[in-house]
Formats: C-alpha cells, structure tokens, sequence
C-alpha cells in the first residue's frame, strides 16, 4: 500500500463514518463533503483524471448544496434533542457488519486480487466523448431522458400546491 | 468504431415515438388546454398519450426489426417486439383509467412521465447490457416514484413515495454494487461476453456476492418477500393509476429482464444461438446454486402474499399482497429456465397485468364515489354499478386462476413448464404443489371481494353510481381482453413460441 | 501502486458504513446520504476494476461511472424533493414518525 492511497483510504472512512454518525445534520453534510472529495482523490490516484473532477463538479458542487438545501428547508439545522437512531439500530448495524463481512471475505478469496495494473492507461476526454457519441451514445440519450423526468418531477413534488392539503 | 445514427433511429423508432409522444402532451398541455376545466384537459392529452402508443405499437407490426445494435445495448427481436407491444398496451390502459381522475392539476406532466417510464421499460426489454439494464431500469423507477407522489393532497401518496424511494434506492445501490463486481469479474459489460468470460474460470466468491446483490435488486423490483416491504404500502398511498402502472407495467418489465439476465449472463449461453449449459463442474454447481436462493423467495413470497392478504380490509392492500403472491408463482417460471417457460412467464406477467390494471381501475371508480378502498366500501355494488361489478368478477376470478379465464392458463402453462424440465429440478414439483395449494388460498380472499359485491347489504342511502361512459368501455374492454386470452390462450402464446424460436433462446 | 484488494476493501467498507447509516438513521436525509454513499462505492469498484483489468482502452468502467453519477444526481434531487412534500405534510423528516400506512 501507498503512502497516498492511505491517507485517502484513512480520510474517506473517518468523513463517511462521522456523516452517517454525527447528531447534527448541517455536520453531516460537510462530512459528506469530505467523504465525496476523498472518493475523487482516489479516483485520480486510480488514473482515472476526468472522473474525479466530474465527481468533485456533481457531487461536491451540486449534490451537497442540495442537500445542505433539504436540510435547511426541513428545519434540520438544530441538533435533534431525542436520539437521531432508530428504534432497531442494532439489527442495522449488525446487517451492515454482516455485508462487510461477506466481501472482504469475499475479496481476500477471490482470485481477482491477483492482478496487476496495466502499464499505462490513458482515458483522455477525447476519448470520453469519442465513445459517448458511438458504442454509448444510446445510454447517454437514456440518462437524457432520466434527468428530464427527475427534472419534471422533483419540481412537481417540491413545488407547494395551492389546494390546501387535508 | 462507426454508428449509422439513422439505422439506430429506425431501430429504436417505437421508443423514439413514445418520447417524442411524452413531449407532446406536455407542450400541448402547457400552451393551449391549461384554461380548460381539469376533466377535458385529461381526455384530450390522454388521448395524445394513446395515439402514440398506438403509433408504436402499429410501427413494429409493420416494421418486424431484428438486430443487436452497438453490441448488445439495444436487442430488437421478435420476442423483444412481443414485450414491448404488451408494454404499451398496458400503457395504453392506464392512460384510460387513469381519464377519469382528479388527484393532480399537473396532467401533462402526469402523462408524460408514465409514457418516460414506459421507455424505460421498452429500453429495459431490448437491454442485453449491464450498463443499459441500470440506466433504463433506473428511468423506469425514478418516473415511477414521482408518479406514486402525484396526489399532492394527500398525505399517504407522499408517504407511500418515499417509503417506495428509500427501499428503490437501496435495491439500486446493491444492483450497482452486484454489476461492479459482475464487470471487475469478466471486463465486460455485454451479458453474453460476461457469460463467456466467467465460463472456463471457475467458482470464484466474489461471483457469488455479485449474484445475491443483482438479484436482491430484481427480488425488490418484482416485489418478492423479502424485499416486499415497500409494496403494500406503495400501491395503498399511491394514486390508483399510478398504483396500477406500478403493479403491471413495471413487473411484466423486471420479470422479462430477470429472466433474461439468468438465463444468458448466467447459464453461459451466446447472445445470439441455442444457448447449452457447459463449462467446468463448478459452474454446473453454480448453476444450480442459484435455484435454491430463488426458490426460497418464491415459497416465502406465496406463503407470505397469500395469508397476509386474507387479513386486508383495504382493497388496494388487498391486491398488493396477492401481488406478492403472483410474483412467487412467476419465480417459478424464472427458475424453469427454458424457452417455453420464458412463453409461459411472458404470458403470465402479461396477462397479470392486464388483469390488475383492470381491478385497479374499478377500485379507481368506487375510491371516486367513496373516497376510500376499504372493503366495506364495495358492499352492494353489484345493484348500484352492474357493468363495473361484472368486470370486478372477471378479474377477481382471473386473478384467482378460474378456467376458463387468463389467470388459469397463465398459471397452468407456468406450472407445466415447470414441470417439463426434468430431472435437475426435482424440487419444482414441490413448489408447483405448493402453488396451487396456496391459489386454493387465494380463492378465499379474492372470493371476499366479491362476496362484499354481490351479497352484501347496500349502506343506506346509497345511490346509483355514475360512472362515465368511457370508464365503463375501458373497463369492458379489458375484461374481454381477460376472457378472450384465457378462452384463446394461443393467440399470446403462439406469437410468443414463434417469436422465442425466432429469437433463438 | 497499491494492490486492486485495497481499493476493493475501501469501496467495501464504504458501501457498509453508507448501508449502516441507511439503515439506522431516522433521518429520511441521512437515511439518502447513506444510499449515495453506497452508490459512491460501487463507483470505486468500476474503476478499481478498470485501471486492473484487460481492456481498458474499452473504457466500460470508466463510462459505467460517468453514467451512474448522473443517475445518482437524480437520485438525490428526487428523494429531496419527496423529503421537502414529507416535511411539508408531517412536518418532521424522521422516517419511523411518517407511518399512517399500516396493515
């Protein structure tokens, strides 16, 4: 192991465990914050450079400011007085363990922990967009298409009716 | 590598009509009826919604396609064909129930996110991709959520929205999580290279792991115990065509795929050709390995859907545990892997379909009046709405698999497929025993729908109901499309044989 | 470079954390966060598995990830949304208090 990929590895968990963790929700979404920009880093350390600046562009830029939005406009800026965990946090956790369990097993059997990485890689946005517009350009007017309806739709559902509710 | 964009538009016209189809009841909407009283606005967009249907459904009758475009992410073939017009049918059909509505003001929206989610499922149909089977599962699931949190008046559409939306997004991620580890295993995204690739390498975990999360992400999507949580209370808030779409379209949708993903990404076949199950003795075991794991859900999912179904006082509840139900008895279909269980589980995913979509409608015609679904609320309907009590009988009893209705022959071809494949699946017997003991079941509550019907005593002061013209043709209509199929079996099944053959599975 | 095991262990433990904040939390928001957490880590893996594996002039990883963050994206701007209706109704965004569908 890498002296970087460690220190991304150790900073991603600590921000992903104090998001899902810590009482106060505006807390949280900052180390949300933290956790999705590590996970960029580790994407450029993976050679991987047009990814991780999309990833720190949507998720860093967009994702966390609207949650940080939710957050605000569901009045979850205070910190909560009665326990932020369910009633059966212990079979969640126990679950959760259960799944890490299973892969990391899982991953130290495999055989795929063998390879090696290819010499040199190279995904230029070039290339990105060369396959955008030929093997994937049908996925891309999919996903087209997704983000019109959750466009259409998250406007639908946020936006206040004037009908009074009963 | 080069594409022919135009022959890829041709190929994907249907789906190209349907969206364009989409756009047009929102502009139109928008611009030019949004001053009309709600009730006009809906029969006039509605029916811009059918006429694209129909406009695709005809195109791929007079334009049979048969093609693998852009290596496997879009797979035109007869079968495919035969699904994709089912789909708009059922599309069709929840556009007309869903006429006669006043939940929502946003109706352009409303329609075209029920056309953007039949796209999703027409793309899902033709998907032989890792990569095209999420994104177009996910169009699919986004609509649909936003669909069941239309009513904004009511406090259980929200709430049977985000219940939907938190387990959805769950199945999601463990599906993206299973495809992570499918792709890492065999590098490639096409099922039939991924069958090939894992073919010669043996039994590895990670493989296994992979194989449970996919599946867990189609056990939510089907509605199976244990991942049924959502469903109950998903089609009790959620408006009733909304709830209807759920319960039809997008079931026949994630059979047909999950079916299609064991059979090819898993038993090593070729995407195009008789597909053989060989390899090593690890692989036969994996293999068969699946079968108990989906075996289970399917006894839990008739025991379950079944008994809790009895309890119901709500109608809508009532249908989706006997969804539940359903959705155990096609699992046997997907177990039989064969070609004429893949006839049999379209057949009856098709016809289940159709058929809920035509309960819900007439739960739609009473909550109208009533303003609740309770059980209570269908006593004496027969002396206040004949027609619509007549079609409630038909589809009771379809569901319930009464010959000679849909519901039988969709059961029977089902078991019987079964049944024939032999050998390696002794235990089909037992769970084909099982399924007809637990249809014995289901006759008991079905039968007490109908019992509230036809024998109860009419709430005093209750009058006739008024039920619109169209409502009553609609769901004439698809009453005789349930008595027709179950009478003329082979009009379905014969097309779906002939296509299956044609499509080489 | 560090082994294709440590990326997958990371990506593991990510999906873990995100799935036991998802399913310990009564915070319909954080209960989001943990989905999108999960999501992140399966993102991890396709490009673990794409700087390891045989093609990756393919660039399927790579495209696999691009496309889930869209979908992600939605993701997170519908269940918002459902959460801001929810909060608009109950007034509160605590998934075990929003349970008037029972049976």
């Amino acid at each position: 192991m890498t002296l970087p990929f460690a220190i991304i590895a150790i900073l991603t968990i600590a921000a992903a465990v104090a998001a899902m963790s810590l009482r106060n929700l505006v807390h949280c979404a900052l180390a949300l914050t933290l956790a999705f920009a590590g996970l960029a880093a580790a994407f450029l350390n993976l050679d991987a450079q047009f990814v991780g600046f999309a990833q720190i562009l949507v998720y860093v830029g967009a994702v966390a400011i609207l949650i940080v939005f939710a957050i605000l406009l569901t009045r979850g800026g205070e910190t909560p007085e009665k326990s932020v965990f369910s009633a059966s946090w212990a079979w969640g956790l126990a679950v959760a363990v259960v799944v890490f369990a299973t892969l990391a097993w899982a991953i130290t059997k495999s055989a795929v922990v063998e390879r090696r990485p290819a010499e040199q890689v190279e995904a230029s946005v070039r290339q990105i967009g060369d396959a955008l517009m030929t093997r994937f350009v049908l996925p891309l007017e999919v996903i087209g298409l997704l983000l019109t309806a959750a466009l259409m739709g998250a406007v639908i559902i946020a936006m206040r009716e004037e009908g009074k509710s009963k | 590598m080069n594409v022919s964009y135009l022959e890829l538009l041709k190929l994907a016209a249907p789906e190209t009509i349907v969206v364009l189809t989409a756009l047009a009841a929102l502009v139109v909407d928008l611009t030019s009826t949004r001053d009309l009283e709600a009730r006009f606005r809906f029969i006039i967009n509605g029916m811009i919604a059918c006429a694209g249907c129909v406009a695709a459904i005809v195109w791929m009758l007079v334009m049979p396609a048969h093609a693998n475009a852009l290596e496997g992410m879009f797979v035109v073939d007869p079968l495919t064909q035969v699904v994709k017009i089912a789909l708009l049918g059922l599309t069709l059909f929840t556009v007309l129930i869903s006429m006669d509505s006043t939940f929502t003001e946003h109706i352009g929206e409303y329609l075209a996110l029920i056309l953007l989610a039949a796209v999703g499922m027409m793309f899902l149909v033709s998907a032989e991709d890792i990569l095209m089977i999420f994104i177009s599962l996910e169009l699919t699931s986004l609509s649909l959520y936003i669909l069941a949190a239309f009513n904004k008046r009511d406090v259980n559409s929200a709430e049977a929205a985000l219940k939907y939306f938190l387990f959805g997004g769950m199945a999601a991620a463990f599906t993206l999580f299973g495809l992570s580890l499918l792709y890492g295993l065999s590098g490639a995204t096409n099922l039939g290279q991924i069958a090939a690739a894992l073919e010669d390498k043996g039994l590895d975990p990670l493989l296994i792991v992979a194989m449970v999360m996919i599946v867990l992400g189609f056990g939510f999507k089907v509605a199976a115990v244990p991942f049924h949580l959502w469903a109950p209370d998903a089609y009790q808030g959620a408006p009733t065509p909304s709830a209807a779409f759920i319960a039809s379209g997008s079931k026949v949708a994630s059979f047909f795929i999950f079916a299609k993903v064991m059979m090819i990404g898993f038993t090593g076949g070729e995407t195009n050709g008789v597909h053989e199950i060989a390899g090593s003795a690890a692989w036969q075991q994996f293999v068969s390995g699946w079968t108990p794991v989906v075996a289970v859900v399917a006894v839990l999912s008739m025991l379950l859907g079944n008994l809790v179904a009895i309890v119901q006082s709500s109608v809508k509840r009532l249908i989706a545990y006997s969804a539940i139900a359903h959705a155990g008895y096609m699992l046997i279909g997907v177990m039989a892997h064969s070609g004429e269980a893949v006839a049999s589980l379209v057949y009856y995913a098709v016809t289940y379909g159709l058929t809920t979509i035509g309960a819900f409608g007439v739960v739609a015609v009473v909550e109208a009046r009533s303003k609740d679904d309770q059980l209570a609320s269908f006593a004496g309907l027969s002396r206040r709405a004949p027609v619509v009590s007549l079609c409630m009988m038909i589809f009771m009893l379809s569901l319930a698999g009464i010959p000679p209705l849909a519901g039988f022959f969709g059961k029977f071809y089902v078991f019987a497929a079964a049944l024939k494949t032999g050998a390696p699946n002794l235990g089909l017997l037992w769970l084909v025993i099982l399924a007809i003991a637990m249809s014995a079941v289901s006759f008991y509550y079905y039968l007490q729908v109908l019992k509230q019907i036809y024998v109860a005593d009419m709430p005093a002061g209750a009058e006739e109901l008024r039920v619109p013209v169209l409502g009553q043709v609609v769901l004439g209509l698809i009453a005789v499309g349930v008595i027709l199929l179950g009478c003329a079996p082979n009009l379905l099944v014969g097309v779906l044989q002939a296509s299956i053959k044609a499509a080489g599975l | 470079m560090t082994p294709l095991a440590g990326y997958l262990l990371l990506s593991a433990m990510l999906f873990a954390i995100g799935l036991a904040g998802a399913l310990t939390r009564r915070n319909a928001i954080i209960v989001l966060i943990g989905i999108e957490l999960m999501l992140n880590a399966a993102n991890l893996n396709f490009l673990a598995f794409w700087r390891f594996g045989e093609h990756p002039e393919a660039l399927a990883g790579i495209m696999f990830v691009i496309f889930s963050i869209g979908v992600a994206a939605a993701e997170a701007a519908v269940g918002l949304a459902l959460i801001i209706a929810i909060y608009r109704h109950y007034k509160t965004a605590n998934v075990d208090e929003v349970n008037s569908l029972k049976g």
